[in-house]
């Protein structure tokens, strides 16, 4: 067998090589990372007075891509629509509070939590804050979760 | 100097080239009409680009003015549509083709993993020109496939977000893949391509096996005949096909809508079908990684002996190769069936973490009887450490094309087995 010897030139010039080829990976990462500003909105997405939402309903905002539920107790929670199968666009099953995945049949409860597979996480969700009387949804920044939990519910 | 540009294209070959080389059934033309589409293809994409424009809001009705508007404007989309879908098809046999004739070994395997990397852009590049038009089809289909990636362990979401320029399809997309699609990609394709010429040549052209005819013979006739009578049936077939069947094209985009079912582009079908199936840690990385480093490491491998250009290395390795593809074709599609039905792992054990049902467990119960039948050739059949290798890789291609066809063709609404419900 060839004996592998890798000498200092050898080294040298391999080391420079990995380096200069980081350096172009790097640059043209960042490159794809720059965020094109879409529509120069704040993130917050004005969802409509509090008084609005009534107790025990779900309310799509298509667009902005979350449904709203506002829980018997008066508690907010904001839903995105997008499945955690493959993305597809998840729907408000007709006179229910459950939504339904058109791709590939997933479906989840009005907390975001799985119903029935192949989705196995819950939606993600989206904070929410209220002001002057409004429901205002921070629309740029999902959160995603492993399991539903009481502190995701938002109470005025 | 006269006819400077045959000349020219004359000097892709030797003068002399053996007789025996050029014999069709050595290579049956596939890498050179994998060529010959690549030239269509860079012809139509450039004329393409003319009419297309890439913003969310006008793609559609760029595509849908150049039919209906521009003389020839279908057959134009058509050639260009036809041409990738072919060249999936065409790239695919030619890695069957060279893995098969054992052409892949010792001074040749070089080459190997540029055709690799060959393939990972034919793909790349026939996936984001499918975004391209930007309706029902195209737009759900790369948001599928994007989101398959997400599942890749640490780094699959910033993977997809830098793919996309975003968390979900959207302008950003299509004006990146437009990029991808008619700068980067080309680009590069050209650039493998040549360096994947330079080393066929460099290597000793076709691999024949020891002992064939020495005989040389010119190249001029007797190769350019025989590759302009291919060339012309291509474009002829491609062509009239072009006139005939129309590229698909659904209604515009509609972010808010997913269709049912909604599908990767067919060639990427078989990593859905496997997803609904095993955990995606194991079916989209891990299972992915380990096949394509096993295919990088086949002309790597100890064998005792080589023996390049013999079909399927010896008439056992063609023996097996048929078994193989017949056991894996009826065993994959069965397990498809029986993981729906009996078996429905992520319902009847939706107690235990998924990475361990639908991951561990299903890949195990999917890979143990694979590896006893293996073993079954290794013992039984007293199958060679090459004969074996051609085993595994027959198994494995018959088993995403499978996959593939099952997905594509088997599944109709919530992606429900059609002849199950
Ligand atoms: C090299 C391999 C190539 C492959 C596999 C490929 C594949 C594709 C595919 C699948 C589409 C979608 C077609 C459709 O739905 O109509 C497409 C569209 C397009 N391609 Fe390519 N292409 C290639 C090369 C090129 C080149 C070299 C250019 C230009 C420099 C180009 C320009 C375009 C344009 C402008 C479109 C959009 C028009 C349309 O969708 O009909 N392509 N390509
Ligand atoms: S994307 Fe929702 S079920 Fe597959």
């Amino acid at each position: 067998m060839k004996k592998f010897i890798v000498d200092r030139r050898k080294f040298l010039r391999s080391f420079f090589y990995a380096l200069l080829s980081f350096q172009l990976i790097y640059v043209f990462v960042r490159l794809l990372k720059i965020k094109i500003p879409q529509n120069t909105q704040s993130d917050l997405y004005d969802a409509g007075d509090i008084s609005f939402f009534e107790n025990g309903k779900m309310y799509p905002f298509g667009s902005a891509h979350f449904f709203l539920h506002r829980f018997e107790d008066g508690g907010f929670i904001a839903v995105s629509s997008k499945c955690t199968h493959l993305g597809c666009a998840v729907q408000l099953k007709a006179d229910s509070l459950q939504l339904e995945c058109p791709c590939h049949a997933s479906a989840f409860n009005s907390k975001g939590e799985v119903l029935s597979p192949p989705a196995s996480r819950p939606l993600d969700y989206y904070p929410i804050v209220f002001k002057d009387g409004k429901v205002l949804v921070n629309i740029a920044h999902p959160v995603r979760r492993n399991k539903f939990e009481q502190a995701q519910i938002k109470y005025i | 100097m006269k006819h400077s540009i045959a000349r020219f294209f004359l000097h892709f070959h030797p003068k002399k080239v053996r007789a025996e080389a050029i014999r069709f059934d050595r290579t049956f033309g596939l890498g050179g009409i994998a060529a010959l589409l690549f030239v269509v293809l860079f012809i139509t994409g450039m004329m393409l680009r003319f009419a297309y424009i890439p913003s969310a809001g006008e793609a559609h009705d760029s595509i849908v003015n150049l039919q209906q508007e521009v003389l020839f404007g279908s057959l134009l989309r058509n050639l260009h549509y036809w041409s990738a879908m072919s060249l999936v098809v065409v790239a695919f046999l030619h890695l069957v083709r060279v893995f098969y004739s054992q052409s892949i070994f010792e001074e040749r395997r070089k080459n190997w993993i540029y055709g690799l990397v060959l393939l990972f852009l034919v793909l790349s590049a026939n996936f984001t020109g499918y975004l391209l038009p930007w309706d029902q089809l195209s737009y759900w289909a790369v948001t599928i496939m994007t989101n398959m990636l997400t599942y890749i362990p640490f780094v699959g979401n910033g993977l997809a977000d830098i793919i996309r320029g975003g968390d979900v399809v959207n302008e950003n997309t299509l004006l990146r893949f437009y990029h991808f699609h008619t700068g980067l990609m080309p680009f590069l394709m050209i650039f493998f391509l040549s360096v994947h010429f330079w080393l066929v040549r460099k290597s000793g052209g076709v691999a024949l096996p020891a002992g064939t005819d020495k005989k040389m013979t010119d190249v001029n006739p007797h190769l350019v005949y025989k590759e302009i009578i291919v060339a012309l049936i291509l474009l002829l077939a491609i062509f009239l096909f072009s006139v005939f069947v129309d590229a698909p094209l659904l209604e515009k985009a509609k972010p808010l809508v997913s269709p049912n079912p909604s599908r990767a582009p067919w060639y990427f079908m078989g990593f859905q079908e496997l997803l609904m199936h095993i955990h995606p840690t194991f079916g989209a990385f891990i299972i992915p990684l380990l096949v394509l480093i096993f295919f990088i490491s086949i002309p790597f491998l100890k064998f005792t002996e080589i023996k390049k250009g013999v079909w399927f290395y010896s008439s056992k390795g063609k023996q097996l190769t048929i078994l193989s593809a017949v056991s894996s074709v009826i065993y994959t599609f069965a397990f498809v069936v029986l993981s729906d039905t009996v078996l429905d792992l992520s319902n009847r054990l939706s107690g235990w973490p998924s990475i361990i049902s639908t991951g561990l467990l299903s890949s195990l119960i999917y890979f143990i009887p694979v590896a006893l039948f293996i073993l079954y050739l290794k013992r039984n059949k007293q199958a060679c450490r090459m004969e074996i290798i051609i085993a595994i890789v027959t198994f494995i291609l018959a088993a995403y094309i499978t996959m593939m066809l099952t997905g594509s063709l088997l599944r109709g609404e919530g992606m429900q087995l059609i002849f199950l419900i």
